[in-house]
C-alpha cells in the first residue's frame, strides 16, 4: 500500500510536469504560428509542366514550397536555366527557359506564357509570374509554362 | 541573557540571508537560477509562516527595484506575493516534515521546490499577462503569450530549484541550527 504522503509528492511532481508540458506546448504553438506567418502558411505542393511547343513536355511533380511562393519561384525550383527581364511596374517577364528563347516582336512571335490548372482547365496567368502567389490555388497547384505563339 | 543572544543571532541570520538573497539576485548569473526561493522557504521552515512570508515579500520588493533585469513594475506585487507564498509554505511544511536527514526527505523537498517554483512562475507569468492586457492585448492571448514565452525560463528555474532544494536545504537547516543555537529547529 502506497503511503498517502508519497502519493501527495507524486501528485505535486505530476502537476509540475503537466504545467511545464502545457507551457512548452503553448511555446511551441506560438512559435509555429510565427513560422507559418513568416512563410505565408503551411507548405504547399506544386506540379510544374514545361511545354516547349514542339511536342516535348516536362513534368516536375511534387515540389514543396512555402505558401507565399510565386509561380516564378516554382519555375526556378525546377530549373535554374531561366532568363528574364524585370519591368518595375509589371514584374518579371520570362524570356528563356532551358535554352528556348522568346522570339518575335511586339505584335507577334513565340514566347513563354504561364497558366494554372483550375476547374478542369488551364487558365491564363492573370499577372506577372513573380506576383502570383501559389497559395491562392490551395495546398496543391499545377502550373504550365507554355512556349506558344502570340499575335496582337 | 541566553534568550537575548538567540534573538540577536536570529535577526543576524535572517539579515544575512536577506543580504545574500539580494547579492545573488543582483550578481551576474544565468536567468532564473536563484537561491531566494530556497532561503525564503528555509526562513519559513525555521521561523514560521509569518516570518517566511514577510521575508519573501521583502526580498522581492527590494529586488524589484534593483534587479539587473530592470524595474519589476507591475509584476512586483505578483513576485512579492508568490515569494511570500513560498515562505508561508515553508512554515507549514515544518509541521509535516519528518526524518529530516533521510533520502526520502531530500527527494520530498526537491519535489516541493519544483512545485513551488512552478507556482511562482505561473503567478508571475500571470502578472506579465496582466501588464500585456493593460497594454491592450486581449487577455486570453496575453495569458497564452506570457505563459508560452515564460516556459523556457520556467524550465531552467524548475530544474535548478529542484537541484538547489534537494541539495542545499538540509545543509542550510543544519548550519542555521548551529548559528542560532539549536533552539529553533526541531
Amino acid at each position: 500500500m502506497v503511503e498517502k504522503r508519497t502519493l501527495i509528492i507524486i501528485a505535486l511532481a505530476t502537476i509540475v510536469w503537466a504545467s511545464t508540458a502545457t507551457g512548452f506546448a503553448a511555446y511551441y504553438y506560438i512559435n509555429f504560428q510565427d513560422l507559418l506567418t513568416a512563410i505565408g502558411g503551411a507548405p504547399i505542393k506544386v506540379d510544374v509542366l514545361i511545354d516547349y511547343g514542339n511536342g516535348t513536355r516536362e513534368w516536375h511533380n511534387g515540389t514543396v514550397l512555402f505558401a507565399n511562393s510565386t509561380v516564378f519561384d516554382a519555375l526556378l525550383s525546377v530549373t535554374k536555366n531561366v532568363k528574364f527581364d524585370v519591368y518595375p511596374s509589371l514584374g518579371v517577364l520570362v524570356t528563356e527557359i532551358n535554352g528556348v528563347k522568346n522570339v518575335g516582336n511586339v505584335t507577334s512571335g513565340m514566347a513563354w506564357m504561364w497558366y494554372y490548372w483550375e476547374k478542369e482547365s488551364w487558365n491564363w496567368g492573370p499577372e506577372a509570374c513573380d506576383k502570383y502567389i501559389l497559395g491562392k490555388l490551395g495546398p496543391h497547384s499545377i502550373i504550365l509554362w507554355n512556349y506558344t505563339s502570340y499575335s496582337y | 541573557m541566553q534568550q537575548r543572544i538567540n534573538k540577536a543571532s536570529t535577526i543576524a541570520f535572517i539579515s544575512i540571508l536577506a543580504a545574500l538573497c539580494l547579492a545573488i539576485q543582483l550578481a551576474p548569473r544565468l536567468p532564473n537560477v536563484e537561491f531566494t526561493s530556497l532561503f525564503t522557504f528555509t526562513v519559513g521552515f525555521i521561523f514560521g509562516s509569518i516570518i517566511g512570508g514577510l521575508f519573501g515579500g521583502f526580498v522581492m520588493f527590494v529586488n524589484g527595484f534593483l534587479s539587473p533585469w530592470g524595474f519589476a513594475g507591475l509584476n512586483m506585487p505578483f513576485q512579492m506575493a508568490s515569494m511570500a507564498l513560498i515562505g508561508v509554505v515553508g512554515g507549514f511544511y515544518r509541521k509535516f516534515a519528518r526524518g529530516i536527514s533521510s533520502a526520502n526527505f531530500l527527494a520530498e523537498v526537491a519535489v516541493l521546490g519544483a512545485f513551488l517554483t512552478t507556482l511562482y512562475d505561473l503567478i508571475t507569468n500571470f502578472g506579465v499577462a496582466v501588464s500585456y492586457a493593460i497594454a491592450g492585448m486581449p487577455f486570453n492571448l496575453a495569458l497564452l503569450t506570457a505563459l508560452a514565452y515564460g516556459t523556457p525560463f520556467s524550465i531552467i528555474h524548475v530544474l535548478s530549484n529542484t537541484a538547489v532544494f534537494g541539495v542545499a536545504f538540509f545543509p542550510l537547516i543544519k548550519t542555521a541550527n548551529i548559528i542560532i543555537g539549536g533552539g529553533k529547529n526541531g
